[in-house]
């Protein structure tokens, strides 16, 4: 279904202007001798979902690092809200919400103690953290398991404790790399509604997504990276416009001059298909149990 | 933004604080057992490993106070004792206590800066080292009650312990991280390797060198006028001690301001180093490094490995080489082990002077000592060694075990053929060379080293039979001590039944070949019988095991 938008893009106006929250200009970072992010120049305005995408190793996690201010840039700069950011300046952080590629959690602490102590580093009030991690938690089904070891979670169950951590202080910009990864259909749809909710609140979104279907639902803009450079910006439709494709997923193919998709698939297949002779795969083959 | 001055924030200071004591109290994963009861609350221990361990350690070091006349001197000689024991400690624990890779992505997004979070790490780092000293000290303080009849002596006691802990744990903590810092991340891992063999071979160094006092002591040696005594840093600390019960001295007052001095040069430096992009450095180690195998073997070797050699323990080495180059805490937990046998080695030569013993023929005032160092380490310690096989950072890959049609009573098995494989075998080729230099008969040196050998894969087996090590390998999480327990448990067992006869044999002989033959079938019959009692133990445990993880 088409989003709505003039209404949308005409209720954001009003509550943020055109002011972007954040702006990237000429953003360069180096690991060793390999370029993670080369030149790179993007704004992101408020109330505005905002999506980078690109292959795997295009930049896009280190872009998101160097905005969390986790990383420092070679040259370039960010301004958030106006204002140049420093590194080692944390407080802005406090209106950051961030959900990591990684499941970067204590697992030796409960779902209810780990968002118990991020409400402390935010200065939340302890009565309004549990109230509000007891509701969330609630609301997305880990009532039951709130007091267990996060390590005994399920990697949904950790993606959910990490979305709401990111969430519990209301930040006013949300970084979210990979958020859907290991979650079921409904809590998707769940935070898809969240999200976008969000924004019509005036909140700002960047996310990171492999799931080019949920991307272009849900996206005001976008912008594909490769090897740390900005193939295009835009929105989805201006993008797809430009290559033809009325899906996103070709889209993407064809910018990021991937390989022909199908022909790769083919090849893999032929490989699998093609084992000569195998003796690793008899399970009942007798095992002699011998000493040490 | 212009940065803003960095101050103490107190509200997250005291929520870090409480989230890191908090989590060095859990322990470790396990993936085999389900979890759906385990109650944030009910953690295992993992720091009161550590304290435990210390309590018993304090027995000793209480005896030490009783037996040594002098008491400032047992003061001096338990405490360097203690700081090399818990230096020890701090080493092993440095990645789960001190600086945590997982910070980084966590802390790192938060609104906390450097100084907060240095504090933070600061107190967690004395409260552990502060937990640790206390459990080491409260016998020693006890018998120090009782032998001077001063509450002075306790008290100066507790005191020397605990700042000549701290001492010890800043000054491996600047030593580690400056070399972190002059490092290029790329090299870092290697290095820390490197480190963590040189830094406990200098722990180990530091027991030796206590020995050897101790022993000079015992002699009848003036240990308050020897130099060496009063280079001993903890001379030094102890000697504010000295000035209060002995009165006025110039060169104590000098020890004592030069203690000073060093605690607060080591202190600054050691605090400077305390961030969050040392964690983001540890976090990263992995991903910046050559991922390109290389072979040091013979190609006939590889060749003859891969035609024979069975697939798990194929497998097994592949983990275990591919663990040791990118797993710093699973290389830290080894080369905190791999010291104790050179350095054993190192002190049995030196004890050899100019001849060992020789069970197989014996010539009257050849040294026994270095007969039962280099049996107990080339018997016991791989087994401890051993035990550091089942944790990795990649633990949760352990459910390939159960998805692919491998035997994992072999699996388990696996891992005491690798240790014998890449642990007890060059070590054993080391002693033959040691032996054949010694005893000047290849015979004698070969015969020998195949018994000590042996014994080595019985309690290797051992340790199967009794579960102390029958896991699967790399399928558990670290966790502060678990290496620890699991490794000195069998230890301590094993210890109990195979000491006596490697005594016997290291000291009596085998009184000629005859006995060597008797000796070595009772041990393949205790081989045999292990093996089949291991073999069923495993496979009823494994038979058991689900991955929950």
């Amino acid at each position: 279904m088409q989003k709505p938008v003039l209404f949308s893009v005409g209720i954001k106006t009003l509550i943020g202007g055109v002011r972007p929250l954040i702006k990237v200009a000429n953003l360069c970072r180096s690991f060793d001798t390999k370029k993670a992010v080369a030149d790179l120049n993007f704004e992101v305005r408020r109330g505005e979902i905002f999506a980078l995408l690109g292959p795997n190793g295009a930049g896009k996690t280190t872009t998101i690092k160097m905005i969390l201010g986790m990383l420092k840039p070679d040259s370039g700069s960010i301004s958030f809200d106006g204002q140049p950011l420093q590194f080692g300046e944390v407080a802005y952080k406090s209106r950051i919400g961030y959900v990591p590629e990684t499941c970067a959690l204590y697992e030796t602490l409960s779902g209810r103690e780990y968002l118990s102590f991020i409400g402390n580093l935010h200065h939340l009030s302890e009565t309004d953290v549990k109230e509000k991690s007891d509701r969330l938690l609630e609301m997305l089904d880990l009532g039951d398991e709130a007091d267990q070891l996060i390590r005994s979670y399920s990697k949904g169950m950790k993606q959910k404790v990490l979305i709401i951590s990111a969430l519990l202080h209301d930040p006013d910009l949300i970084i979210l790399d990979e958020p859907f990864s290991g979650l079921d259909a409904n809590t998707v749809l769940i935070f898809k509604e969240i999200l976008k909710s969000q924004a019509a609140r005036g909140k700002t979104i960047i996310f990171c997504s492999h799931i080019l279907e949920v991307v272009q639902k849900l996206v005001d803009r976008l912008m594909i990276m490769k090897e740390g450079k900005a193939l295009v910006s835009g929105t989805p439709d201006e993008i797809m416009r430009q290559t033809g494709h009325d899906s996103l997923d070709l889209t993407f193919n064809r910018i990021t001059g991937s390989r022909d998709t199908e022909a790769v698939a083919q090849d893999i297949i032929d490989v699998i298909g093609s084992s000569k002779d195998s003796d690793s795969g008899n399970p009942d083959s007798p095992s002699d149990n011998g000493t040490n | 933004m212009e940065p803003t001055k960095q101050t103490i924030n107190r509200h997250q200071l005291r929520t870090l604080i409480q989230v890191g004591i908090k989590q060095n109290w859990r322990g470790a994963t396990n993936p085999f057992e389900p979890t759906a009861d385990k109650k944030a609350t009910v953690g295992f221990p993992g720091l009161a490993i550590w304290v435990g361990l210390n309590l018993f350690l304090s027995f000793a070091l209480g005896g030490m106070i009783l037996a040594i006349s002098d008491f400032f001197i047992s003061l001096v000689l338990s405490s360097f004792l203690a700081m090399t024991i818990v230096s020890m400690q701090v080493l092993m624990e440095f990645g789960n206590i001190i600086i945590i890779p997982d910070d980084f992505h966590i802390i790192g997004p938060r609104p906390v800066n450097s100084k907060t979070f240095f504090i933070s790490k600061l107190i967690q780092l004395i409260y552990f080292v502060s937990l640790l000293s206390l459990a080491i000290s409260i016998i020693p303080s006890f018998f120090a009650l009782a032998k001077t009849e001063s509450i002075l002596s306790p008290v100066a006691l507790i005191l020397q312990f605990w700042i000549c802990n701290l001492f010890a744990s800043f000054l491996m903590m600047t030593i580690y991280t400056l070399i972190m810092k002059k490092t290029d991340r790329s090299r870092l891992e290697r290095i820390l390797g490197y480190v963590q063999l040189v830094m406990m071979i200098l722990i180990m160094s530091g027991s030796f060198i206590f020995a050897q006092l101790f022993r000079e002591y015992f002699m009848g040696a003036d240990l308050s006028a020897a130099l060496w005594v009063k280079l001993l840093p903890t001379y030094w600390f102890a000697s504010p001690y000295k000035l209060i019960s002995s009165g006025w001295d110039f060169l104590t007052f000098t020890f004592a301001c030069g203690a000073l001095i060093l605690l607060i040069i080591i202190s600054r430096v050691a605090f400077s180093y305390l961030s969050l992009s040392y964690a983001d450095s540890l976090s990263r180690i992995p991903s910046n490094l050559e991922s390109k195998q290389r072979n040091y073997l013979p190609r006939f070797v590889v060749s003859l490995w891969n035609r024979y050699a069975r697939p798990e323990d194929k497998a097994l080495l592949m983990i275990t080489r591919a663990n040791f180059k990118h797993d710093a805490k699973f290389r830290l937990g080894i080369m905190s082990f791999l010291p104790i046998l050179l350095i054993y080695g190192a002190i049995g030569i030196r004890e050899a002077g100019d001849g060992i013993f020789n069970p197989l023929n014996p010539i009257e005032g050849t040294a026994e000592i270095p007969n039962l160092l280099f049996g107990f380490a080339v018997s016991f310690f791989p087994l401890v060694i051993m035990s550091a096989m089942h944790s990795s950072k990649s633990w949760e890959s352990a459910w390939v075990y159960f998805s692919t049609p491998m035997d994992r009573v072999r699996m388990v098995q696996s891992v005491g053929r690798i240790i014998i494989l890449i642990i007890t075998f060059p070590f054993g080729v080391g002693l033959f060379l040691i032996y054949l230099y010694f005893f000047k008969n290849p015979l004698d040196a070969f015969l020998h080293t195949l018994f000590l050998v042996t014994v080595g894969t019985n309690i290797i087996t051992f340790g199967n039979l009794f579960s102390f090590t029958s896991k699967l390998p790399f399928s558990t999480d670290f966790s502060s001590g678990n290496v620890m327990m699991s490794g000195l448990g069998g230890l301590l067992l094993s210890l109990v039944v195979f000491m006596p006869p490697i005594i016997y044999i290291c000291i009596a002989g085998y009184h000629g070949y005859i006995g060597w033959v008797v000796a070595m079938v009772i041990m393949l019959v205790i081989k045999k019988l292990l093996a089949i009692g291991s073999t069923k133990r495993i496979e009823i445990r494994v038979k058991k095991l689900e991955f929950f993880g």
